[in-house]
């Protein structure tokens, strides 16, 4: 393996990357030294199964730790071309590892059920996820697989570039904060679950309940916090310069063109939906929507501490709102949307030879050609026909779209409220429980066209390209 | 703050934190500032401080004491100024003092004057009265008035002299008030002398400290916007455009911020920071200055007489960087800068020094020294002035080459270079001429369109089947280079793209076939009203005679063959086919092959005597091969030649045939071509069911499929017309039937921009890797090998010899690199490598048209001078970017000048130069000043007729400098006429000599002594002919002439043949060299002889042929010999025929019976000039054939030669052609015809001139004159007796 750039465009390993890969693993090291006096301070032991040893927990960690420690230490001294090429590539490129990761995530269908699914599993198996070790393992297994996917030339021109660096940070920042929600939470679970029902409640939050003062406990913080950013700024500003691009021309548009990070989740839907929805109707739903939710929501209890089983339905929409439909459609369109929009995996060279198959058809092309192409025609007409036959054979043909969203907005609501969420729907009152189901159904509209076009292909469910209107 | 201690933290803490981070902040911010501060540009600008520093220190050692003592110089100087200037002052008050008396006596004066003056005038109006009135008294009035008038004189007498004293003090003042300002002005400047003094002083040890102090200040953030010594240093140019991305903008070069030295030059355009490519930039600033070598981007620019300095042709403030060099101007770090690494190795370097990577945004990025000529074309469009110019030399050699290989390869033949936009130069104009002359009239009829004027580079195939026969045919198609290795012809069958699979393979064959057949069959179409020549009754010709001919006639100019073999590259002839194996081409009669009658022979016996006659627009031109000599010798040269031509021994022919072609696979491939147009079901049907081609009147290729019945030579022709129309053959030969047919490639006049992402990559990068090289071996190792290599020279490890090496040797590596970065230079050099590598892998999902077509060209023999020649035509076209600058940065020559540059251009397009020596070789020798030629004139020779050589030929000035040894060298234009032989190999080098005939005269200066000792300049004069002498040691370099490798080969031939070998003789039988022909032809003249060429010389053993010029080309070529030695054209006075000079010729003459020119022409017919020449009516006749050498016929003088040059060639006719035999027929110092001028050798010299320039008229006034028998011969002309020769 040779290791230069003008002859190798796309080297996975360079000394650079070596040296950077061994202070990863020294800051992690550190890290872990810390934690293992942490845990050699709660002075815990396991028994070896089969020599019958009883260790302390710390061993395995000063083990992990001292391993680290090495490793770093040989990355940062040994990063010269030698010994790139005697280099052991965990991350083979093209090996099982990364064939896998890429085959999961390059697909939106494996992904939208990838992040549906681990938002589910979450939410299940929070209890253990919140336990310090585990959560300290899940830090260490991000982070390492960050370093090692580090050592993939791709992987590393992505993540890497200075304009996506807060949407990495952005990952673990809201991994950290869910899972801090979390482990708050279960407390506070199990602390009222064991609540007798009197006194005060027994919350976290509660713990320290004492009023201070505005200055100096608010504002002084609050001034420092603004020296301290205003210097991570600065510092920022000075290590990562912002990429010169293209000068900007009409003839050549960059390929992909994306927008900022924190609109990706917008243009990913445009991909599901006309622009006069994605970034007209969308938007200003989810705006309102977020404005109404203080009116919207019915529930008096769980107010002012984190918890879970009081507010599980408001928890559960938020996350699967949030996470999947938002953070994950961020990382979708940062990492994984390559040339010409089209899907590539985390560890795959960005070719825009790369061609995938887009034969979308339309709702009405469903309805009159495939479903009851024996019995009914495609309504069509002539452009010399009069405006009214016109309109009436453009409604006719777009009827079955018109009547699917007729029923998606206007029948559900009340069926909605005669059957699973009648609850809501006595406690909520009419006016409330419409606004509030108008809005799960804007909400769930991305979702579920997202797997219509997936299992059928569909592009559009009303579609009259002769008056720009498309749903 | 309320004063209890429940807060929620700790006060003290929180304090802590908020000190800390501002601590932070602050550190931050003074990195922030550091960070502004701390640009790549201050950190050159400090070290070019340090070489500015180091510079005068070395100054300043010696001159510290130079120096005071200079600053007391001056300051006594300005004392003295001072004192004078007191002086003046007081003068001056005076004076003024004066002044004012005298104005106030003046003024005195007048007021007395002014009544007496008015009384004056009443008296005489007075007496005019009375006159009026008649007035008896009149005359009382009269003396009244006198009496007045006389007092008024006095007062005005006096008061002019009043006046003159006033205007006499004025001047004085005045005198010194100008002496007053001049030494004010002195003393400023002596002021200024002592502050640079003082400065200097400051620089090379600052005492003030104050000054370092403010200079240290200067440098510091923030302060350093205040104008400080350190800035960014922009040229602006606001004509020079840049477009970026959408617009277009003035451009701002801002490359002077780090390259500090680059234009700066001494005296005499010597660079101040001469580069040294082993100066390193981790050096110290001493260090270079030590040993007067720089780096980049202190080093000054090279070549500072053509760019930069203000007498250049590129001055700075106009051209600035960029629009050269490419590159962001507008950057100030090396990285944006985006140089262009000539290497990758180099890159390497740099992406470690500076963090340097190719920004692929950027659109000009620098280019790469290898490739940094391409630019040049954005203003010269003609490209010649970048490879011969005689004021700068070869500038762009590179450039200049490739394009003469995109010429000469033809590569405008499919790929249109369009120089015009409209009638817009924007580039280098390579097009097709206009195929028919209707369509050129047509075109220079449009005022929108210019026509293209080359000509296409194969021969004309209209006659093909005459010349020779299918098998030959489709084998040469197959691989032409199985038969002539050196050809231009590319190969266009058994490529990789062809035999990669199964599917493509067996069309390849057929395709050749159905070519063949259908040239054949079109050209016997074409040939039918074409009749062969044949040799006259009775002429037997001969292959030995032929053998001779083929020698001298000049063949050998353009053509190589193996039977004259040139071990040593004399020849070098590869303008024209070589024709060693020319006999297994043409059909013959294999038995008797000089038989005159086989169709073979009659074709290239047809050819030789007139090219034209087969191909219209040929550049073989027509060489006079006409049938000689009388009834048993008559000899037929043209017959001889081919003769000796086919009576070569056969060889076998060429590679493996072709063989028929395989039926099923025609029908494939007319199925293929056919389905595109009428469908592939119709042409299924029409194949297999043997049906007709359903339509009637198709307009393209078809036309072959219409008939009754589809026959197998329908077929044929069809599937040949296509491939013709699919490989674009036309685009090189002329094929009946395609004359309107356009170029199949790609345009190429604004591919040096070409968009990155429109190239078709394909999987070259896997070629690459696998294979790649012309052995099939790896590309990828190769390149590997070579970055080894030159990663050792940028380690220092192990250096490369020079620059030029290491580009060689890390060319592979440069155009791998290139291309695996999606590069322009890459993927071209590739496709001219292997143009279909880049269907690699491609074919099995490609239609077999749909595959790549450009054929393999092979531009030398070896893969390494064969990259060598793509690199040179990668420079060519990386330039074509059609991005005309504004008008007057075009390279507009004045007609002088772009008449040169065209007769440059038709020289190499008619290869003139491959007979006539245009340039005499140049001669490098070191001698001494007291072994430098010497100068005088014998005492033949009249120093007027010197006079005149140096005006109509200025010398060239050498400057000559000693060197510590005293040695001095010098260069000078020659011919051989001696040199050591390898007889002589044990001779004692200083006794080794090399003799040359000097061909130009030399002007030296140098520095001498007088008689005192004093030094004084010194010059000496040698005039051409000199022998030049040079010792073996003294003999430094031999650089080839210009032009003319065949005439040195013929002379050579000559000698060795001769049996009594003489230099001069043989030079005088081979084609002149046209040294000084400006100055010495009249250029109407030439323009008719190049049209139509007479015979001009007796002793020459071929003729000047015909060259296959159209008008316009006969006209630059004439004009531009004499631009070339920049004489007066196209129309050359004579002025000998004007009544005025005649009229003063008579007068001086004074003649009893008859006139000036009569005497002259008694002199021109007296015995002398008949000797050797046909004149006046009467024919030259030879005494003794074998001595006697025939000159020019003189009647042609008077249209053809100047006057001035005849006047000097009668005077001394070595002084133009050192190997001439014509002797000077008057000398100075001897009395020849004392009858005529009184013996006079000037006068008589002249009388001739003048004779010679009114020949016609004096033939027609006093007819043919033969002198009276002389008792004697003519003393004094005993050379012109022995060897009695001329030949101008």
């Amino acid at each position: 393996m040779h290791v230069d750039p003008f002859i190798d465009p796309h080297p996975n390993l360079t000394p650079a990357v070596l040296q950077g890969l061994g202070w990863f693993y020294l800051v992690l090291s550190a890290m872990n030294l810390w934690w293992t006096i942490r845990i050699y301070k709660e002075d815990r032991h396991m028994t070896v199964p089969v020599l019958n040893i009883k260790l302390p927990h710390a061993t395995f960690w000063a083990l992990y730790t001292s391993a680290l420690l090495i490793l770093g230490f040989m990355h940062v001294s040994w990063s010269n071309e030698d010994y790139i090429d005697r280099f052991p590539l965990v991350l083979e490129p093209g090996g099982p590892f990364q064939t896998a990761i890429d085959f999961v995530l390059a697909n939106p269908v494996t992904y939208f059920v990838l992040s549906i699914t681990g938002t589910i599993a979450v939410l299940r198996f929070r209890e253990f996820l919140v336990k310090p070790t585990v959560g300290w393992v899940l830090l260490n297994v991000a982070v390492l697989f960050m370093t090692l996917s580090m050592t993939d030339y791709d992987f590393r021109k992505i993540v890497g570039k200075p304009d996506n660096v807060p949407i990495v940070a952005l990952l673990y920042l809201v991994g950290g904060f869910t899972w801090l929600y979390f482990s708050q939470a279960v407390e506070n679970d199990r602390r009222l679950a064991e609540w007798d029902g009197e006194g005060p409640l027994p919350v976290l939050e509660n713990d320290e309940n004492e009023k201070v003062l505005v200055w100096p406990d608010l504002v002084y913080s609050e001034l420092i916090c603004m020296i301290a950013i205003t210097t991570l700024l600065i510092v920022w500003g000075i290590v990562l310069e912002a990429p010169l691009e293209e000068p900007a021309s009409s003839a050549k548009t960059p390929n992909p063109s994306k927008a900022p990070w924190y609109f990706l989740g917008l243009q990913e839907m445009l991909v599901y939906y006309d622009p006069w929805l994605a970034g007209v109707v969308f938007p200003t739903f989810i705006l309102g929507g977020l404005m109404a939710i203080p009116y919207i929501d019915f529930n008096r209890i769980g107010n002012g501490y984190y918890v879970f089983r009081q507010r599980a339905f408001s928890v559960i929409t938020f996350l699967v709102g949030f996470i999947t439909l938002w953070v994950a459609m961020i990382i979708l369109g940062t990492f994984l949307r390559g040339p010409n929009w089209n899907i590539f995996g985390i560890y795959e060279y960005w070719d825009v030879h790369k061609l995938e198959a887009l034969n979308n058809v339309m709702l009405s092309e469903l309805f009159y050609l495939d479903w009851f192409g024996q019995f009914l025609d495609m309504p069509s007409y002539e452009n010399s026909d009069p405006i009214g036959t016109r309109v009436s054979m453009i409604l006719l043909r777009e009827l079955p779209g018109f009547a699917v969203i007729g029923i998606y907005f206007i029948a559900l609501p009340p069926l909605l409220a005669m059957t699973c969420l009648r609850t809501f729907y006595q406690r909520m009152g009419y006016l409330r429980f419409m606004v509030f189901t108008q809005l799960l159904l804007w909400m769930a509209a991305l979702p579920l066209k997202m797997v219509l076009r997936w299992a059928l292909n569909l592009k559009y469910l009303v579609n009259i390209p002769e008056y720009f209107f498309n749903i | 703050m309320p004063a209890t201690d429940s807060f929620f933290r700790s006060l003290s803490k929180t304090h802590t934190v908020f000190a800390l981070n501002s601590i932070l902040l602050l550190l931050a911010t003074l990195w922030m500032l550091h960070d502004d501060h701390n640009d790549e540009w201050r950190s050159w600008q400090q070290k070019w401080d340090r070489i500015e520093d180091a510079r005068l220190a070395g100054i300043g050692l010696d001159q510290q004491g130079t120096l005071d003592s200079e600053t007391e110089k001056l300051k006594d100087r300005i004392q003295e100024r001072d004192t004078f200037l007191e002086r003046i002052e007081t003068q001056l008050n005076e004076l003024k003092a004066e002044l004012a008396v005298r104005k106030g006596a003046a003024a005195t004066k007048l007021r007395a004057t002014k009544p007496k003056r008015t009384f004056r005038d009443v008296a005489r109006a007075n007496y005019d009265l009375a006159i009026r009135d008649m007035d008896p008294n009149a005359h009382e009035k009269l003396t009244a008035f006198n009496e007045k008038r006389d007092a008024v004189e006095v007062l005005e007498r006096e008061l002019q002299a009043a006046d003159l004293k006033v205007k006499e003090t004025q001047g004085k003042i005045a005198e010194l008030t100008g002496q007053e300002i001049d030494a004010k002005k002195a003393k400023k400047e002596l002021a200024d002398a002592v502050t640079l003094t003082r400065d200097t002083r400051e620089k090379i040890a600052p005492e003030n400290t104050f000054q370092a102090i403010k200079r240290w200040l200067m440098e510091q953030p923030v302060i350093d916007g205040f104008n400080s010594h350190h800035k960014i240093r922009q040229d602006w140019l606001p004509d020079q455009r840049i477009t970026l991305g959408m617009s277009q903008t003035a451009r701002f070069d801002r490359c002077r911020t780090c390259h500090l030295g680059i234009n700066r030059v001494l005296t005499g355009n010597v660079p101040e920071f001469p580069f040294a490519a082993e100066a390193e930039i981790g050096a110290s600033p001493a260090n270079w200055v030590k040993n007067a070598g720089f780096p980049h981007p202190f080093a000054t620019h090279p070549r500072p007489d053509v760019y930069l300095t203000a007498a250049s042709p590129h001055p700075l403030t106009e051209f600035g960087c960029t629009v050269c060099h490419d590159g962001q101007g507008s950057a100030t770090s090396f990285h944006n800068a985006q140089h262009g690494a000539n290497h990758p190795a180099e890159y390497k370097k740099w992406n470690g020094k500076y963090g340097f990577f190719p920004n692929h945004y950027w659109e000009y990025p620098m280019q790469p020294r290898r490739l940094r000529e391409s630019t040049c074309l954005k203003c010269h469009h003609e490209v010649v002035e970048l490879g011969i110019n005689p004021d700068h030399g070869a500038t762009a050699p590179k450039l200049y080459r490739g394009w003469q290989l995109v010429r000469n390869f033809g590569c405008f033949g499919c790929h249109e270079i369009t120089g015009f936009d409209g009638t817009n130069r924007i580039g280098p104009d390579l097009r097709l001429e206009p195929a028919t002359a209707e369509l050129k009239t047509a075109i220079d009829a449009d005022p929108n369109q210019v026509a293209g004027r080359m000509r296409k580079v194969g021969p004309s195939l209209a006659h093909v089947s005459l010349k020779t026969n299918a098998d030959w045919l489709s084998r040469w198609i197959r691989k032409p280079a199985d038969f002539r290795p050196t050809t231009r012809m590319p190969q266009f069958f058994d490529l990789s793209n062809q035999q990669d699979d199964e599917h493509g393979k067996p069309f390849g064959p057929v395709e050749i076939a159905a070519v063949t057949h259908f040239l054949i069959e079109t050209s016997k179409t074409a040939s039918k009203g074409f009749s062969l020549d044949t040799v006259p009754e009775g002429i037997t010709p001969d292959a030995k005679r032929g053998e001779i001919a083929f020698r001298q006639r000049g063949c050998l100019a353009c053509h190589a063959h193996k039977a004259v073999p040139d071990p040593d590259k004399k020849l070098s002839a590869t303008f024209g086919p070589d024709l060693s194996r020319i006999q297994d081409k043409i059909p013959h009669d294999e038995k008797n092959p000089a038989a005159a009658s086989s169709n073979g022979f009659r074709w290239l016996y047809t050819w030789l005597k007139d090219p034209q006659k087969h191909s219209p627009r040929t550049r073989m031109p027509n060489l006079f091969l006409e049938a000689e000599g009388e009834g048993e010798k008559r000899t037929d040269p043209a017959a001889d030649i081919a003769a000796f031509l086919l009576s070569q021994p056969a060889g076998s022919l060429a590679g493996e045939a072709v063989p028929n072609a395989d039926d099923a696979v025609l029908d494939e491939l007319v199925k293929l071509y056919a389905g595109k147009v009428i469908g592939a079901a119709r042409a299924e049907a029409m194949v297999k069911l043997g049906g007709k081609y359903p339509e009637t009147d198709p307009t393209g290729d078809e036309i072959e499929l219409v008939g009754e019945e589809l026959t197998r030579e329908m077929k044929l022709a069809y599937v040949g017309r296509r491939t013709v129309s699919r490989y674009g053959c036309y685009g090189c030969h002329n094929i009946p039937g395609f004359e309107t047919a356009r170029p199949i490639g790609t345009k190429l006049e604004d591919w040096g921009r070409k968009d990155r992402t429109k190239l078709a990559l394909e999987h070259i990068e896997e070629y690459l890797h696998h294979h790649g090289e012309a052995d099939g071996s790896s590309t990828r190792e190769r390149v590997e090998t070579e970055m080894k290599q030159a990663r050792a020279h940028t380690l220092g490890k192990r250096k490369f010899g020079s620059r030029d090496e290491e580009e060689a040797a890390t060319r592979g590596s440069f155009f791998y690199a290139s291309l695996l970065h999606h590069g322009r230079e890459g993927f071209l050099w590739q496709k001219l490598r292997a143009p279909r590598s880049y269907d690699f892998e491609k074919t099995r999902t490609k239609g077999y048209d749909e595959r790549l077509r450009m054929p393999k060209f092979t531009f030398a023999p070896t893969p390494a001078e064969n990259e060598e020649a793509i690199e040179a035509i990668a420079t060519f076209i990386l330039g074509l970017v059609a991005e005309p600058p504004p008008v007057k940065y075009v390279y507009t020559p004045d007609t002088q000048v772009a008449d040169r540059i065209e007769g440059e251009r038709l020289l190499q397009k008619f290869n003139c130069v491959g007979c006539h020596m245009v340039d005499a070789p140049e001669i490098r020798v070191k001698t001494t000043i007291e072994n430098l030629p010497d100068s005088s004139l014998t005492p033949a020779e009249f120093p007027e007729a010197r006079e005149l050589l140096l005006k109509i030929r200025p010398a060239r000035t050498v400057q000559l400098t000693p060197d510590k040894d005293g040695n001095v060298s010098y260069s000078f234009h020659g011919l051989s006429v001696a040199r050591p032989g390898p007889d002589d190999d044990d001779l004692d080098p200083e006794e080794r000599e090399f003799a040359y005939n000097l061909w130009e005269s030399i002007t030296f200066n140098w520095m001498g002594k007088d008689e005192k000792g004093k030094p004084t300049p010194q010059t000496r004069t040698v005039l051409p002919s000199a022998r030049m002498l040079v010792p073996e040691p003294n003999l430094i370099s031999e650089t080839p002439a210009r032009g003319g490798r065949f005439a040195q080969w013929l002379v050579t031939d000559i000698l060795s043949r001769a049996r009594e070998p003489n230099r001069d003789l043989a030079w005088q039988q081979s084609p002149p060299p046209l040294i000084a022909e400006g100055v010495k032809v009249q250029t109407p003249w030439l323009y008719r002889f190049l049209k139509n060429p007479n015979r001009l010389r007796h002793t020459t053993v071929l003729r000047m042929p015909r060259f296959n010029l159209d008008d316009d080309e006969a006209r630059a070529l004439a004009n531009y010999f004499a631009a070339a030695d920049k004489a007066e054209y196209p129309y050359q006075p004579v002025p000998q025929r004007q009544p005025d000079y005649l009229g003063d010729r008579d007068a001086e003459f004074n003649g009893a019976d008859h006139d000036y020119l009569t005497e002259s022409w008694r002199l021109f017919n007296a015995p002398l000039c008949i000797k050797c020449h046909s004149l006046g009516g009467r024919q030259f006749k030879a005494v003794d054939p074998k001595k006697d050498i025939r000159g020019p016929n003189l009647d042609m003088v008077r249209d053809r030669l100047q006057s001035d040059w005849v006047q000097v060639w009668l005077s001394n006719p070595k002084w133009f052609t050192p190997y001439t035999s014509m002797p000077q027929p008057f000398a100075k110092n001897q009395k020849l015809f004392p009858q005529h001028f009184g013996g006079d050798g000037l006068k008589q010299t002249t009388a001739v001139r003048d004779a010679l320039m009114n020949y016609n008229r004096l033939m027609e006034r006093d007819g043919t004159y033969v002198p009276p028998v002389a008792a004697k011969p003519a003393a004094g002309a005993p050379a012109a007796n022995k060897q009695g020769a001329a030949k101008p």
